[in-house]
């Protein structure tokens, strides 16, 4: 445990109160012993478990409501798979009721809605369990509820189909295309599969073909908003958002007790190398850090190659290695243990050699590729009438390449012809699917800080929800939308 | 006493067992070896001192009535913070959505009186800096003594994310440790 740990764990110790006297004088006595109990045929045992197991089924469902999930899928810890075959089960009725409360708790904007739910039983390892399908706000909820306790095992959603025999896309699925999709199309070149930092999130929203979930990926330092057809499962946009870079944040890394520590990551290197620990010299190890991945920094020479790994710090995977045979003449070889220039760092050079500041330009993107084992930044971006293409050296940040093409000229943006900010409101409203008499505290401002493109920002209250929009000043594309409670 | 690495999960499976048997002095080592985690858990999640007290009290009558239904599955801290997590949640939507919380560090820690000026530091830094994810991430790892994957089936996040948001939150707090 590191220093800042034992700071942490202290200073919560020293406030946790003691509150062991109204504890023990609330705890009802137990008549016999734990077998004796268990073998009370008469006792509802969701009851006694249920002052947490059926009270944490609502809440969590409240949770997941609250964090904008549909549903992801959980399941309880506490009580849910005791399977006391000589406990009494709990009714369909109760497993409904549950079922409901939850589907309800998902979307508490829709009031007076009645829920329609059916229930069939099976058994599973001796327990009884419950699948109940609640039916509510277009989406039929698919739950399995445990007999003995009444907790949710599992959960999932899906909209109800137009027709019977319609095919439906449920949320989980939806998530893993969308999420499969931004992979296959934004990420591949960049890191191992097993180590990429990805969240997502699910909504849903009404299209002009019915339902569609709304999915936000946010992967490094990228937010992809991806709009999946609820019933075909078809991508129908997506959209690419940077999301704020932070500080540069690399520099040494601390250890902690979770990480493998260097010699296994040496010996990750090694059985990626195929070389054994004797066929080495001029092994360095450092646990490096950048934004937040912690990798252990290798390098070392083995017969007449210089090799180069990172490591991940917990999982042991190669993040990235490079192998460079020693009679190759390199005119700036990079030093032992130095690590890559940072993305920022890429983008700077490049625009400097082209002569631009970055708010002068749009479209930025800056990807790390490996090519042939090699690896090397791409930057492009748009600026004036030409687009833009640079290949850097990632080490030493040397200009590989440039690349300018100039516009067609149907993709210049007019200088003067940006549509009206009631015009991006009424696309903003379009989107929302409100109308303009319902909103309130109401804002808009006209700005270019998002990647240089020329948009307005829109603001509005309706429904007791607050709506950001950013609406693109020239193409009306809607470049961003949020809706969070007000409050 | 709290967790260290000789609480093992087998010797606090033992004492949920003898809860279970009706072992007052069990639920009182349990409560010995496990409440400083609950309460953090319970703090990070409320921001709320009086609240937290009130889910550190909750959390262990709820073991003490449903310690006979335990079924011992090498994982005792996860079903007492489980417990401790949904009651704090159930808190949170109980709360009084419009009465806006004070942020004052005596919100934090009502009864805190064994707290040094440095550990109120550190409180209010894991209270005011963190987000809430962070702060329970950190919580878990530090006070109770969970690894990140423990963490992250607990809280039902992605290992890279509990990783990725537990770094976040060191960076943020060494610029006040």
């Amino acid at each position: 445990m590191n220093r800042m740990d034992q700071k942490i764990r202290k200073a919560f110790e020293n406030a946790t109160p003691n509150v062991l006297g109204s504890v023990l004088s609330d705890c009802q006595p137990r008549k016999g012993d734990a077998t004796k109990m268990k073998n009370k045929t008469n006792r509802k045992p969701w009851i006694g478990i249920a002052s947490t197991a059926a009270a944490l089924v609502l809440l969590v469902g409240v949770c997941a409501a609250a964090a904008g999930i549909i549903g992801s899928g959980f399941t309880l810890g506490a009580g849910g798979a005791t399977g006391q075959t000589d406990y009494t089960w709990i009714t369909q009725a109760e497993a409904e009721e549950v079922a409901c409360s939850v589907a309800l708790s998902l979307h508490p904007e829709i009031n007076n809605v009645a829920v329609s739910s059916t229930a069939t039983t099976e058994m599973v390892d001796g327990t009884l369990v419950y699948s109940v399908d609640a039916r509510y706000a277009g989406f039929v909820h698919e739950f399995k509820i445990d007999g003995a306790t009444g907790a949710v095992l599992d959960f999932r959603a899906a909209p109800i189909p137009k027709q019977e025999g319609d095919s439906v896309v449920y949320d989980k699925d939806a998530c893993k295309i969308a999420e499969n999709y931004v992979i296959e199309h934004y990420l591949q070149s960049q890191w191992d599969p097993g180590n990429r930092e990805m969240s997502t999130t699910i909504s849903y929203q009404h299209g002009s073909n019915g339902l569609e979930y709304l999915i936000t990926v946010h992967c490094y330092d990228y937010l992809y908003t991806v709009r999946v057809d609820a019933y075909t499962g078809e991508i129908l946009s997506v959209k690419k958002e940077q999301t704020e870079i932070p500080d540069s944040t690399e520099g040494p890394g601390i250890e902690t007790s979770d990480m493998i520590g260097s010699g296994k990551a040496l010996n990750a290197a090694l059985a990626h190398a195929r070389l054994t620990e004797d066929q080495l010299t001029g092994v360095t190890v450092t646990l490096w850090e950048d934004k937040g991945i912690s990798f252990y920094n290798i390098s070392f020479t083995a017969g007449t190659d210089h090799y180069h790994y990172k490591i991940d710090a917990y999982t042991e995977a190669v993040l990235a290695f490079e192998k460079e045979p020693e009679g190759v003449v390199d005119p700036d070889p990079p030093v032992i243990g130095q690590i890559m220039i940072e993305r920022e760092k890429a983008v700077d050079i490049a625009l400097a050699d082209a002569g631009y500041a970055q708010e002068q330009t749009s479209d930025l993107q800056c990807a790390l590729l490996e090519e042939g084992g090699q690896f090397h930044y791409c930057v492009k971006f748009s600026a004036s009438l030409y687009w833009y293409q640079y290949e850097l050296e990632p080490y030493t940040g040397e200009i590989l390449s440039r690349n300018r093409e100039k516009f067609m000229e149907d993709k210049i943006e007019p200088p003067d012809g940006k549509i009206s900010e009631s015009l991006a409101l009424m696309f903003a409203l379009e989107h929302a699917g409100l109308k303009e008499e319902q909103i309130t505290d109401y804002s808009c401002q006209f700005d270019t800080e998002t990647g240089g493109r020329y948009h307005y920002d829109i603001q509005f209250t309706a429904g007791g929800y607050r709506y950001e929009y950013e609406v693109h000043a020239y193409s009306t594309e809607i470049l961003k939308s949020e809706k969070t409670p007000v409050g | 006493m709290t967790l260290t690495a000789v609480t093992t999960a087998e010797k606090l499976d033992d004492l949920i067992r003898a809860v279970a048997g009706g072992s007052t002095d069990a639920l009182a080592e349990l409560y010995d070896a496990a409440s400083a985690a609950v309460y953090s858990l319970a703090l990070s999640i409320l921001k709320n001192g009086y609240d937290a007290e009130d889910v550190l009290h909750d959390t262990f009558v709820s073991i003490w009535e449903g310690a006979p239904g335990y079924r011992p599955a090498g994982k005792p801290m996860a079903w007492i913070l489980t417990i401790t997590r949904n009651h704090s949640l159930k808190r949170l939507r109980d709360r009084d959505r419009n009465v806006e919380l004070t942020p004052e560090l005596s919100a934090y820690c009502p009864t805190g009186s064994g707290m040094s000026a440095d550990d109120k530091l550190v409180l209010a830094a894991c209270m005011e800096r963190l987000s809430d994810e962070e702060r329970q991430i950190v919580v878990l790892h530090a006070v109770a003594g969970f690894r990140h994957r423990e963490i992250a089936g607990l809280l039902g996040l992605p290992l890279s994310t509990v990783l990725s948001k537990y770094h976040r939150a060191v960076k943020k707090l060494r610029k006040d440790f």
